[in-house]
């Protein structure tokens, strides 16, 4: 098999994968998309706010990473770079769509807080349904941000060159990010998002 | 709600690619490598060199079969003549230069 004399470690290191991948390894680059697929799947579903609709950008995404993979430099890191595309790629199939006026407008996803659950019998799979549910209904930029900031430990220079955005409106994005998401976890689950920490 | 607070909550919000999603990736790379199409900028070039090799080729038999010395050109009262033979080695440079431009396309590729 292809690790051969390779340590677990080196493996996983993107440098090494992406000259594998350069010599023609699709090993290596499974293994490079099974490292990053959930989190840019995330940073998708961020802007598109439609799994399935994500799910379809992102291997695009990663058809375009393999196909562009000898023209990246390693100026920056390989994730940045990575990250920068599945926003692109999910930008652009947005501004195709223009769908997101269409999510402002609709209420389809979100169930109406009625009778919140008990939030201790909720499963990990639930909590994370409602918190994505929550993320759905922030702006495709407040999520991307929020996402860009928390779940992939980016500092604003890093989210300033995937995004595109300026230093100012990363930390506005934040800002409301934060608040937009509180407010949408109160309104699903009310007094049991205390639960959620 | 605090910063690590947050941080807990977003940290959950992970999406999860579907169990496949990898191997249908890998399946359209394998299939797209297998059935390759030409690239626009491959098929315009190799479309221009053989309209310009074609042109070329017309223009000598036009020259041939009419006997022409001279063609004679003029422009905002600039009168010029060329030759005929030059006219076709500027045609077929053009091809010339497009050839070479698709064989640095290809070459691109294969590096």
């Amino acid at each position: 098999m292809f690790a051969g004399s390779l340590s677990k470690d080196r493996l996983h290191n993107d440098d090494l994968l992406i000259d594998r991948v350069r010599d023609g390894d699709m090993h290596a680059f499974r293994l490079l998309v099974e490292k990053y697929k959930d989190i840019s799947l995330s940073l998708a579903c961020s802007i598109l706010k439609d799994r399935d609709k994500a799910e379809d950008v992102l291997q695009d995404a990663f058809v375009k990473v393999y196909r562009k993979l000898n023209s990246f430099r390693g100026t920056s890191a390989f994730a940045t770079w990575l990250y920068r595309i599945v926003v692109n790629t999910a930008y652009n199939a947005l501004k195709k769509e223009k769908r997101q006026a269409f999510i402002r407008e609709t209420e389809v996803d979100l169930p109406e807080t009625k009778e919140p659950e008990k939030y201790e019998d909720l499963k990990r799979e639930e909590q994370q349904k409602y918190i994505n549910m929550a993320m759905d209904k922030l702006k495709a930029d407040e999520a991307l941000v929020l996402r860009l900031y928390y779940l992939c430990d980016l500092n604003s220079k890093e989210i300033r060159k995937i995004t595109g955005f300026s230093n100012s409106k990363i930390k506005v994005d934040l800002h409301r990010g934060r608040n937009n998401l509180y407010r949408q976890l109160e309104r699903i689950l009310g007094t049991e998002i205390k639960d959620l920490l | 709600m605090n910063e690590k607070e947050i941080k807990k909550i977003v940290q959950k919000a992970k999406v999860e690619t579907s169990a496949d999603f990898t191997d249908t990736l890998i399946d359209r790379i394998g299939e797209e490598a297998l059935n390759k199409k030409p690239s626009f900028t491959g098929t315009f070039i190799i479309g221009f060199s053989l309209c310009c090799l074609a042109f070329a080729g017309m223009v000598y038999l036009l020259v041939i079969m009419s006997d022409i010395d001279m063609v004679l050109f003029s422009f905002k009262g600039v009168k010029t003549s060329v030759s005929p033979t030059l006219i076709c080695l500027l045609i077929l440079s053009l091809f010339g230069l497009n050839y070479l431009m698709y064989l640095k396309n290809e070459y691109r590729k294969l590096q």
